[in-house]
């Protein structure tokens, strides 16, 4: 088995993916792997080495995609995807706001500020400011919460940005990025507690 | 529980914005279970049969940097790694591309799913 590289079609908006069949291996001692039978299912044809190492080509799949890029911090409490057109700012909420509570601290000033920073320099048109929660609580609970989350925000980003226009949303918990439940029905606090957060949307000015 | 080696091959800047890794996973035992990854390598929340979990640790910036992703949410790096068994003695070459970190940073931490992180890892 080979690894195949994507090629680049542009700089960085679409990429092909060639040979992602069974895509890792040794050169010089191949790995065994499941994807044998399938390679023999597929024949040994066309484009194909003859062993002792060879790469073999055993499918193409292409695709053609944006490419995201993600940056978080350490702690993973700020996260940053971007792509050519947009750039996407999730802050967890966990960071931001005690329990249950929609009033930001003093401690975060120094977040917000690097956030509205960004703005200031890179945002492009109004930016949408969107708050999420867990699945714990009630529906009417927690799109409240979210809306009230998301406005603090804005509010803050505002006031250090104000030539930017703002829009505000609360999702409640409609909008997962994690499971809330692990697969046995337990509790997933690690997922619930991705849930709970801010994003701040914007598009990149050229 | 089946002893593993990490290889690192090479951390290189391919344009402004890709880091690309390339590394090598040993399953170092001598007659003893083969190493099937599975999800083992893929990020934390939702891994998938890839390597996406492998990042770039910049310490004094208090940066993480991730996989590539396309639109389509799959990874720019090995996958398909539900049909890989690594047998004793031997290794399996794998890549990812990662976002880059500016290019006045020059040596990052690899972190890898399941390994320590290898530090000060020289950008080329």
């Amino acid at each position: 088995m080979s690894t195949r590289r994507p090629c680049r079609t542009t700089a960085a908006l679409a990429v092909m993916v060639l040979g992602t069949l069974g895509v890792v291996g040794s050169p010089a001692k191949p790995a065994t792997a499941h994807g044998r039978d399938r390679d023999r299912d597929r024949g040994q044809g066309q484009g194909q080495g003859q062993g002792n190492g060879e790469p073999r080509v055993v499918a193409i799949k292409r695709r053609t995609v944006v490419i995201v890029r993600r940056v978080e911090s350490i702690s993973g409490d700020v996260r940053t995807e971007e792509t050519p057109k947009q750039v996407q700012v999730t802050l967890a909420a966990d960071v931001l706001f005690a329990f249950d509570r929609a009033d930001l601290p003093p401690e975060t000033a120094a977040r917000i500020a690097e956030v509205a920073n960004e703005i200031e320099h890179r945002a492009k048109g109004p930016v949408a400011i969107v708050g999420h929660t867990d699945a714990k609580g009630s529906a009417a609970y927690n799109a409240d919460l979210s809306l009230r989350r998301a406005t603090a925000v804005r509010d803050a980003l505002a006031a250090k940005a104000p030539g930017h226009r703002f829009t505000v949303a609360g999702k409640g918990a409609t909008e997962p990025v994690a499971p809330n439940q692990k697969e046995d029905g337990s509790d997933d606090p690690a997922g619930r507690a991705r849930n709970r957060r801010v994003t701040i949307t914007y598009a990149r000015r050229a | 529980m089946v002893p593993l080696r990490l290889d690192v091959r090479s951390v290189k800047r391919l344009d402004g914005d890709t880091i690309e890794v390339r590394f090598t996973i040993t399953n170092t035992s001598e007659d003893g279970p083969t190493f099937e990854p599975f999800k083992s390598l893929g990020e934390p929340v939702s891994p998938k049969y890839d390597v996406a979990g492998v990042a770039l640790i910049d310490r004094p910036h208090d940066k993480k940097y991730l996989t590539l992703v396309g639109s389509d949410d799959v990874c720019l790096c090995s996958g398909d790694l539900n049909a890989l068994d690594v047998a004793p003695g031997e290794s399996a070459s794998m890549y990812a591309d990662v976002t880059a970190p500016p290019a006045s940073v020059d040596k990052v931490d690899l972190t890898v799913p399941g390994f320590d992180p290898i530090v000060g890892l020289e950008i080329r």
